[in-house]
């Protein structure tokens, strides 16, 4: 009894009176703002994956796409104008690309363009870029195949730039050296003696004056050869007189001739003194000559001394003292005259 | 708590939650009821979620801002705020909301009525009080929680605008475009999805909480604390699975 009191008192209660038409306006509403905010977001990302808008397919086959997923953009000159629909791969060496393409874009992107594989920014998503081509060409149908081209990738030049890097460490190294060496070697301290530029100066001073000095023993010498070429001086008498070799040969030949005449002369000598015959021999070889002579000679060395005393007994005579006298007198007065010469000209 | 008390009460709640659906697929609906939760559910909770998701995206933006900034990259804050509130914070902020503001109501309602004997009440007068109580309040959370989410997406996304006028110039044509340049849909559905699961654990363990109270009035007080409890721990474990299920599958 007590619990069907309740039911008929309290059940309503928490029900029936809180039900206004109000309240379902409201809930619808919320509802209906609830999902057009799911479907305005959905109806954006299916625009952006053109799920909505008429699309063609065309293909494209690569060596490597890089982590392309199927959605990534499809872009022409930087503008999306469709997404990657279906990747495959036909070989080990080729992957081919399905790509959905807004049909408002197809009267730009023509059959010869090229496709390549790229990153969105640095790190961003990869993307297929189409690259239009300077030939004239129509037009890309559905189902079309589009060349492609493998871009210089990030892993090849960081390859690249590795060689380079080994190749500069081993450069600088060989630099590093070669500058060592040249910083403790002799060039380097004779740059940079201080004293050296004075030291150059000095010699350079001195070499131009030994240049002016030769260049005036060559103008000497240019004087000389001339006065030589004119005949002037000893030497260009020697060199340019016409006859002094008539002359020299004269001379000669006197030469030769008076040597023949002493050669005889000489053979002459020889005979006498080997023959004994003629004074020569007598002098050469006789020794009782030669004691002779030299008796002679002290009777002359006796007879001179015996003149001399009788020579000074003349001196002390008295007739002939004033005429020595007078001598002596004339030779003191010549001195005397000398040395007044000497002292004036002084 | 024991290992077994741990089993017996998962195994209670899986008993539960299959009842759930049997009687819910079986006529005669309960559409006025179902619709009036929807309002208390939804409607009334759009105030404290709306508020919360605006405060999350207009705090997130102004926080990220200095870092990005120092990075050079002041272009990317959109996308980050628009991805971190689109994939976890709009969904988990409104499931703690919702399982704090719904799941003690949902708790408190039905125990206070388990314990003055409404449910046994409505059975003898003919009303099937499972379908009546339970499966109108789970299919609402459930319903109700996705909408709440988008809604808390939509106004914290509003908010991170704004944010980001404070300190330089965007328009919402450049906002919405840097965000749904980088936005899929493995993004955006598994958000979605894993909301519908989030509302129905909140439903579904209110619910269950409320309708096996303890009698007394300490049960209703009981029952009100762990389904908030048990209802928030319920959001995160889903949330942890609904990562790993979309990664597993590729979504993200």
């Amino acid at each position: 009894m007590t619990a069907f009191l309740l039911i008929t008192n309290r059940l309503p209660l928490p029900t029936m009176p809180q039900r206004p038409v109000g309240n379902s306006i409201r809930l619808g509403a919320f509802v209906l703002t609830g999902l057009g905010c799911l479907l305005a977001v959905l109806f954006l990302l299916g625009r952006k994956q053109n799920l909505f808008s008429r699309s063609l397919v065309i293909e494209a086959d690569f060596r490597n796409v890089s982590g392309l997923l199927t959605g990534n953009n499809v872009r022409l000159g930087g503008i999306t104008v469709g997404t990657v629909k279906g990747i495959t791969i036909v070989n080990d060496s080729t992957i081919r690309v399905a790509m959905s393409l807004n049909t408002d874009a197809q009267p730009f992107v023509r059959r010869n363009a090229v496709a390549t594989v790229g990153t969105d920014g640095l790190v961003g998503n990869t993307i297929i870029n189409l690259t239009a081509q300077p030939a004239p060409a129509p037009p890309v149908a559905a189902g079309d195949r589009l060349r492609t081209t493998t871009p210089a990738s990030l892993n090849a030049m960081l390859g690249t730039l590795d060689i380079s890097n080994k190749n500069l460490a081993v450069i600088t190294q060989s630099l590093r050296r070669m500058a060592t060496k040249l910083d403790t070697s002799a060039i380097w301290q004779l740059l940079n003696d201080r004293q050296l530029p004075a030291t150059v100066h000095l010699s350079l001073g001195n070499v131009l004056a030994t240049t002016a000095q030769l260049r005036q023993a060559a103008q000497n010498a240019v004087q000389l050869t001339n006065g030589v070429r004119r005949g002037q001086g000893p030497l260009g008498y020697l060199l340019t007189d016409q006859q002094f070799g008539g002359q020299l040969g004269h001379a000669a030949r006197q030469l030769a001739g008076t040597s023949d005449t002493l050669a005889a002369t000489l053979t002459g000598l020889k005979r006498q003194v080997q023959t004994g015959a003629g004074p020569v021999h007598t002098l050469l070889a006789d020794t009782a000559a030669a004691r002779q002579v030299r008796q002679s000679l002290r009777s002359v060395q006796q007879g001179t001394a015996g003149f001399n005393q009788s020579m000074e007994a003349l001196h002390h005579n008295f007739l002939l003292r004033g005429y020595f006298r007078k001598q002596a007198r004339k030779k003191a007065r010549a001195t005397a005259d000398s040395l007044k010469r000497v002292g004036q000209a002084r | 708590m024991s290992v077994s008390s741990i089993l017996a009460e998962t195994g209670t709640v899986t008993r539960f939650a299959g009842r759930v659906f049997r009687e819910g697929f079986r006529p005669r609906f309960e559409v006025q009821e179902l619709l009036y939760q929807c309002y208390v559910i939804g409607y009334q909770s759009l105030p404290l979620v709306g508020l919360t998701g605006f405060i999350m995206g207009l705090v997130l933006t102004l926080r990220l801002r200095p870092t990005m900034v120092q990075f050079g990259a002041d272009s990317w804050i959109p996308v980050m705020v628009g991805m971190t509130i689109i994939q976890e914070m709009g969904p988990i902020i409104t499931g703690l909301m919702v399982a704090g503001k719904v799941g003690s109501n949902i708790g408190a309602e039905l125990s206070s009525m388990r314990v003055t004997e409404q449910i046994d009440a409505m059975s003898v007068s003919g009303t099937n009080p499972f379908k009546y109580l339970v499966v109108t309040r789970v299919l609402a959370a459930t319903l109700m929680v996705p909408v709440l989410t988008v809604l808390s997406d939509a106004i914290g996304l509003f908010a991170a605008y704004v944010g980001i006028n404070t300190n330089g110039v965007t328009t919402v044509a450049l906002f919405t475009n840097q965000i749904v340049a980088r936005l899929t849909f493995g993004d955006v559905l598994p958000a979605v999805i894993k909301t519908f699961f989030f509302g129905f654990a909140i439903g579904l363990i209110g619910c269950y909480k409320g309708y096996y109270a303890d009698k007394g009035t300490e049960g209703v007080g009981r029952a009100a604390n762990s389904a908030v409890v048990a209802g928030s721990l319920a959001v995160f474990l889903l949330d942890l699975l609904a990562v790993l299920i979309s990664s597993l599958l590729g979504l993200y």
